[in-house]
C-alpha cells in the first residue's frame, strides 16, 4: 500500500529532551490509564451499590432517586459528561470552591475530573446490575439460561475488547480507506458515517447481550421469603442474605464494567489527558504515522482486555459451581 | 391459636382468595389441599405475612396481625416456615444456615446457636453434614436442614408450603419422618401437601380448597372416606389413581 509504517519512532529519544524514549512516554501513559481505571471503579462500586439498594428499596422515594441517578447518567454520553464536571461544575459551584478547583495543578485537576465521570457514569450501570442482582439471585436460573444457549459469541467479545473511541476512529480513518482501495470507490463517496454506526451498533449490541443476560438470570423472591420467615428485617435480610449472594453471583459482571470503564478512559482523549491513547496518538499525528499507532494502541487494548475477559470467564466457572 | 376470618385477596382483577375462613388450635395439624392454582399457598403465606390481603383479619393468638403494634418480624420469628424450593442460604455452611437467625434476631451467642444447632441436627439426622454446603446435599437432605433452621427459632407455630413437592419419590419418606415426629410432639401445623399418607397419619384436619374458595373442612378420616363435596370427590379420585 506504500504506507510509511515507521515503527523505529518508539526507541527515539523525545523531541523536548530529557532522555527519555517514545516508547517510555507511551509507558507513562498506561500507567495512568491504570490508575484512572482502578480509582473510577472503586468510586463507581461505591455509588452503583448505593443507588442499586435505594433501587431495590420498597419505597418508591428510594426507587425514584435511584430511578433518576441512572437515567441521568446512563443517558447522558460520557463525554458529554466529561465536559459537564471540568467546563461546567467548577462554575456552578460556590466562587470559593471553583477558584480553589482552579487553582489545583491542571493535571490533578483532569485527572479528578475524569475518575468522577467515570465514576459516575458507570456507577449508574452497576447500580441497575445491583438492582438486578438483588431482584434476581439465580441458581437453577444460570443453568437455564445455559440451557438457552445464552453465551456471548466470540465475535461481541472481541468487539467489546477495543473501546468505543478506537472502534470509532478505526471506522472513520482505516475502513474507508481498505473499502477505496478494495472496491476502487471515487473520493467523493462519503462512507464514513455508514461505517460510524456500524461501529456503535456493534458496541451496544454488545452490551445489550450482557444486560439481557443479566436479566434473565434470575428472578426468586424465595431468599426473602426465607429471610423473612426466620423473623429478619429488611435491612437483616439485606446485609446477611441477599447482598452477600448478590455480589458474589455479580463478581464477574463487575469485572466486566471494569473493563469497560479501562476502554472508556481512552475518551479523555477529548480534554487533553496524556493517556495511553492520547500519546500513541500524539505521535502519530505528529509523524503522520496514525494508522500504525492506532493499530499498536488497538493491540495493546485488545490483549489487555482479552487477558481480563479470560479472567472473568474462569472466575464465572469457579461461581457457577 | 391462629383465626382466619373471611379472608379475600385480589391480583389486581383476579380474585385469589374468596371468604376464606379456618381456625387452627394450638396442637392441631392441618391439611391444606386441592388442585394447584386453588390458593392453597397463598392462604398459608397469609399468616406470617408473606402475602398481604385486602379484605378480612387473621388473628395471631387473638390478636389480629394487622394491628398497630404486631411487628411483622416479631411475628414471624415465632412462626416457622418450610418451602417447597427448600430456600437454604447457599453462601452459607449448614451450621451458618441454623446458627444465622438465632445470632442476628434472636441475639444468642455463638456458642449457645451452635449447641442448638447441632441438636437440631441431630434430630433430623444430619449432624455429620454441619460443615458442608446447601449445593452438596440431596433434596431430601436440605430439606430436612431447612427444618431444622424453622426449629432453631424455637417457633410456636409451623407452617410447610409444598415441603415434598419439589423432591425425588425415594426421598419424600426421609422429609415426612421428621414432620410425623414433629406433629407426634404436639407443634401446631399448618400444611399445604399432597401426601395423603402423611395426612391420614397425624392430620386433625384437612381443608380441601379450589379457586379461591375453601370447599370443605372436615375431619380427617371422614375427610377421605366420604368427601362430601363432588370437587373433593373429583380431586381424591384422581390422586389415588
Amino acid at each position: 500500500m506504500g504506507y510509511n509504517w515507521n515503527w523505529g519512532v518508539l526507541l527515539q529519544p523525545v523531541a523536548t529532551g530529557e532522555g527519555a524514549t517514545y516508547i517510555g512516554w507511551i509507558l507513562h501513559g498506561l500507567m495512568l490509564t491504570a490508575a484512572l481505571t482502578f480509582s473510577a471503579w472503586l468510586l463507581a462500586l461505591l455509588v452503583g451499590t448505593c443507588f442499586g439498594i435505594l433501587r431495590a428499596w420498597p419505597s418508591r422515594l428510594c426507587d425514584a432517586i435511584g430511578a433518576t441517578y441512572v437515567s441521568l447518567f446512563r443517558n447522558v454520553p460520557l463525554i458529554v459528561q466529561f465536559f459537564i464536571w471540568f467546563f461546567v461544575v467548577p462554575e456552578v459551584l460556590p466562587t470559593a470552591i471553583g477558584d480553589w478547583i482552579k487553582s489545583i495543578t491542571p493535571s490533578t485537576q483532569v485527572f479528578v475530573v475524569s475518575v468522577l465521570a467515570l465514576g459516575f457514569f458507570t456507577g449508574a450501570r452497576i447500580c441497575e446490575q445491583v438492582r438486578a442482582g438483588i431482584a434476581a439471585l439465580p441458581d437453577g436460573q444460570t443453568q437455564a439460561a445455559h440451557a438457552l444457549g445464552l453465551t456471548l459469541p466470540q465475535a461481541f467479545l472481541l468487539v467489546r475488547a477495543v473501546p468505543l473511541v478506537m472502534l470509532l476512529l478505526w471506522f472513520f480513518l482505516i475502513v474507508p480507506q481498505i473499502l477505496r482501495t478494495v472496491f476502487g470507490l471515487s473520493p467523493s463517496v462519503d462512507i464514513r458515517l455508514v461505517s460510524a454506526m456500524v461501529a456503535f451498533v456493534l458496541l451496544e449490541s454488545a452490551f445489550f447481550a450482557e444486560i439481557i443476560r443479566a436479566g434473565i438470570l434470575g428472578l426468586s423472591k424465595g431468599q426473602f421469603h426465607a429471610a423473612a420467615a426466620l423473623g429478619m428485617g429488611r435491612y437483616q435480610a439485606m446485609r446477611y442474605i441477599i447482598l452477600p449472594q448478590a455480589f458474589r453471583a455479580m463478581l464477574p459482571i463487575m469485572m466486566t464494567q471494569c473493563i469497560v470503564i479501562f476502554q472508556d478512559t481512552s475518551l479523555v482523549y477529548v480534554i487533553s489527558l496524556g493517556d495511553f491513547f492520547r500519546n500513541t496518538v500524539s505521535i502519530g499525528e505528529r509523524d503522520g504515522t496514525l494508522v500504525p499507532m492506532l493499530l499498536l494502541a488497538g493491540a495493546v487494548y485488545w490483549v489487555i482486555c482479552s487477558g481480563l475477559s479470560g479472567l472473568v470467564r474462569a472466575l464465572q466457572k469457579r461461581t457457577a459451581t | 391459636m391462629i383465626e382466619l376470618k373471611s379472608v379475600s385477596k385480589w391480583y389486581q382483577d383476579f380474585q385469589a382468595l374468596k371468604d376464606c375462613s379456618v381456625t387452627v388450635g394450638k396442637g392441631e395439624v392441618v391439611i391444606f389441599c386441592g388442585p394447584s392454582g386453588s390458593g392453597k399457598s397463598s392462604l398459608i403465606k397469609l399468616v406470617n405475612g408473606l402475602e398481604d390481603f385486602q379484605s378480612g383479619d387473621i388473628l395471631y393468638k387473638g390478636k389480629s396481625i394487622r394491628s398497630r403494634d404486631v411487628r411483622l418480624p416479631e411475628l414471624r420469628r415465632r412462626i416457622g416456615m418450610v418451602f417447597q424450593h427448600f430456600e437454604l442460604f447457599p453462601h452459607l455452611s449448614v451450621l451458618g444456615n441454623l446458627t444465622i437467625a438465632q445470632q442476628k434476631v434472636l441475639k444468642r451467642d455463638a456458642a449457645e446457636a451452635e449447641h442448638k444447632a447441632m441438636g437440631l441436627l441431630d434430630r433430623v439426622g444430619l449432624r455429620a453434614h454441619a460443615g458442608k454446603y446447601p449445593s452438596q446435599l440431596s433434596g431430601g437432605q436440605q430439606q430436612r436442614v431447612a427444618i431444622a433452621r424453622s426449629l432453631s427459632m424455637d417457633p410456636e407455630v409451623m407452617l410447610f408450603d409444598e415441603p415434598t413437592s419439589a423432591l425425588d419419590p425415594e426421598m419424600i419418606n426421609e422429609v415426612l419422618a421428621v414432620m410425623v415426629e414433629l406433629a407426634q410432639e404436639g407443634m401446631t401445623m399448618l400444611c399445604v401437601t399432597h401426601e395423603m399418607g402423611f395426612a391420614r397419619q397425624v392430620a386433625d384436619r384437612v381443608v380441601f380448597m379450589d379457586a379461591g374458595s375453601i370447599v370443605e373442612t372436615g375431619d380427617c378420616a371422614a375427610f377421605f372416606v366420604a368427601p362430601r363435596s363432588e370437587r373433593a370427590r373429583d380431586f381424591l379420585g384422581k390422586l389415588l389413581r
